[in-house]
């Protein structure tokens, strides 16, 4: 009975050290890139991929790495792969009614075991990474689909934001009550949970909106008034969509609209406490709080008229809002797993009663080594985004030339003819990255074949 | 022993699963249908379905035209759905359709672009914009069988919208094609189809 015992102890040692080993390359990731170390963190978080449990995680992470490094095609495909990532997990939460990993993390897993998955909030951000990625490798026709889907997922979120606060199903909560309640009133936690009063209220990005707006009114496409509006909507002070709106299509033509991502979006670390039990010792509790990172913020880039440009998303609030929204179930999963564990304890300790000394002592260090040092908060999140989100339009002169006050000073970009899109990622102490869409982006031709000088088909630009 | 065992045969089981990977061609193909888009077969079936709505029509057209085929041009079929596989397949789409209008003998296809808008009047404006700065159809063109070209009178537009609605373990699509053959002169439309495919998911109570 002592072998088996045993036995057990050290598969949940490994299950716990798989887990330690997912949250050490979120924490790699997080720092690589914090420190300006793109290339290196695309390698982390490439091998992450590994694990299936980090795959959603992981794409997420490799889309805006990618985007930063000019890896267009690549941030692209890893924003189809969380697509359909997504599209199988829908297809799974059909079938058992909720999400299996939502059951699983219930038992004895450890948190960090669980598949990570993708909030409707992260859906328009990721659809919004995407509309940008496809408009700077210039395929203004995946940029059509882009903004489809950021339509679409902006109206799941609103559909959300009028239904009541997801409620815990008795079941789930029955027996776990009191640890719940014990947990919610540790003095550490309340301190800690202070930081989502700035989550904000309407978690859509006004941002996904605008862009969206913004290619489907140059494609020609109805749709984007309607998106546009939304983007009015949701901030009525900046003046971009409202402006697109009132001008003429060959207005638009000459503005260049100009997008500056800046800083980093709150990032989590853990919080760990412990509590004590009188049976079975300590058990160490650890929660993801976030933390955020507004002094990797670089400031607003002006246009070349000196006006700064305007804050439309706050990316900290709608990160801080997923966060708040995934709390609450993660506070009953974690009540629920220390009463399993401390069930287990019991009887494994129990087990080694009538046993001599050392099994005893092996099996209590076992225990004690599992609901201590090995415990951790699962620190996943898609972290490699802005903090804030500022967009002008701008004037071309008849030469096609802007002028930007960048971190580095005054730039001057010669952009081709017709409509613009310029993307700037800015981060304290990190080289700016100033990224402009291709000539042609919304070109006359976009039938896949037309003649050559000889008749021959061959493909169109 | 024998519980010992067990798991060492199932794993042995699912390896030997995993090895059987195979490569069919020809008269092994297993039929394969996946409900999130179109396959390549439901295409040619959607150009011919296409072609027998639209035959009357050309027919009425040729007869005006002195009984010479008509000239028309493909616009963009643009694609309003969300899904990215629709917009990567619009080449089997454009030469399922050219293959099946052309080979009526009643029409030409003319290569000339139309735009990506789903405005009719910006596709239309394109198209004459296009015909004005292509040599081929320029009265100036110096180069020997340029200018000859006839103009395309007609332009044959399209849009692709999806519809998903779900019960229970069953997911339904169902993509609208959307058809229009315009005039270029005046942006009348001449004929109007629209081609419905639809397609079920059901899911397994097992499996991703």
């Amino acid at each position: 009975m002592g072998r088996i015992s045993c036995i057990w102890v050290l598969n949940v040692l490994h299950v716990c050290l798989m887990g330690c080993n997912t949250t050490n390359t979120a924490l790699d990731a997080t720092s690589l890139y914090a420190r300006g170390m793109d290339q290196d963190a695309l390698g982390v978080i490439d091998q992450a991929k590994s694990d299936e449990k980090n795959v959603q995680w992981s794409n997420l992470q490799e889309a805006t790495v990618s985007l930063d490094l000019g890896q267009f095609e690549r941030a692209a495909a890893a924003i189809a792969a969380a697509e359909s990532r997504d599209e199988a997990i829908d297809e799974r939460a059909v079938v058992s009614g909720t999400q299996i990993g939502d059951e699983l993390g219930a038992s004895f897993i450890d948190e960090r075991m669980r598949e990570w998955t993708c909030s409707l909030g992260e859906r328009v951000m990721y659809e919004y990474i995407g509309l940008v990625s496809d408009l700077l490798r210039g395929n203004a026709e995946q940029g059509r689909v882009s903004s489809i889907r950021i339509s679409r997922a902006q109206t799941l979120l609103e559909e959300r934001r009028r239904m009541p606060p997801p409620v815990s199903s008795p079941g789930k909560e029955r027996g776990s009550q009191a640890v719940v309640k014990s947990l919610r009133n540790e003095a550490a936690y309340q301190r800690a949970i202070k930081v989502y009063e700035k989550a904000a209220e309407d978690p859509r990005c006004a941002v996904a909106s605008l862009l969206a707006g913004w290619t489907r009114l140059h494609l020609g496409d109805s749709a984007g008034r309607d998106l546009l509006q939304e983007a009015v909507a949701l901030d009525p002070e900046h003046d971009v969509a409202a402006r697109l709106l009132a001008m003429s299509s060959e207005q638009r033509d000459q503005m260049v609209l100009v997008v500056q991502e800046d800083g980093l979006c709150p990032t989590l670390r853990p919080l760990r406490f412990d509590l004590h039990t009188l049976r079975t010792g300590v058990a160490r509790v650890a929660f993801p709080i976030p933390v955020t990172r507004v002094d990797r913020r670089c400031g607003a880039v002006s246009g070349s008229d000196g006006a700064p440009l305007q804050t439309l998303s706050d990316v900290d609030a709608l990160y801080l809002a997923e966060e708040f929204r995934r709390a609450p179930a993660r506070l009953v999963r974690t009540a629920t797993r220390l009463l399993s564990q401390e069930a287990a304890a019991r009887h494994l300790i129990r087990e080694t009663d009538d046993r001599d000394s050392l099994s005893q002592g092996v099996t209590r260090l076992g225990v004690s080594i599992l609901r201590t040092v090995l415990v951790d908060a699962d620190t996943r999140s898609w972290d490699t985004r802005p903090s804030v989100i500022r967009v002008g339009l701008l004037n071309k002169t008849p030469d096609g030339i802007i002028q930007l006050d960048l971190p580095e000073g005054r730039q001057e970009f010669k952009l081709p003819p017709g409509p613009n899109f310029v993307r700037i990622r800015t981060r304290s102490g990190i080289p700016t990255v100033v990224q402009t869409s291709p000539p042609g982006l919304f070109g006359a031709s976009t039938v896949p074949m037309t003649l050559n000088q000889q008749g021959n088909p061959h493909e169109s630009s | 022993m024998n519980l010992r065992s067990t798991p060492l045969l199932f794993a042995s089981l699912l390896m030997m699963l995993g090895a059987c990977s195979t490569t069919r061609t020809g008269d092994r193909l297993v039929s394969m249908n996946e409900a999130k888009t179109l396959q390549a077969d439901e295409w040619t079936s959607f150009a011919q379905q296409l072609r027998d709505s639209m035959t009357p029509t050309v027919n009425r057209l040729v007869g005006r035209n002195q009984d010479e085929a008509i000239v028309l041009t493909l616009g963009n079929f643009v694609n309003k759905t969300p899904r990215r596989e629709f917009s990567d397949a619009r080449d089997v789409m454009y030469n399922e359709i050219r293959k099946s209008l052309v080979n009526t003998g009643l029409v030409r296809v003319s290569m000339l672009g139309a735009g990506g808008s789903e405005d009719v009047d910006t596709v239309l404006a394109q198209i004459k914009e296009d015909m004005r700065n292509d040599p081929e159809f320029s009265n100036e063109s110096n180069v020997d069988d340029l200018g000859q070209a006839k103009k395309p009178e007609w332009v044959l537009f399209g849009e692709i919208v999806s519809i998903e609605s779900r019960e229970g373990r069953r997911t339904q699509y169902d993509y609208a094609v959307n058809l229009r053959l315009l005039s270029v002169r005046d942006g009348a439309s001449v004929w109007e189809d629209q081609i419905v495919f639809t397609k079920q998911f059901e899911k397994g109570l097992f499996g991703a």
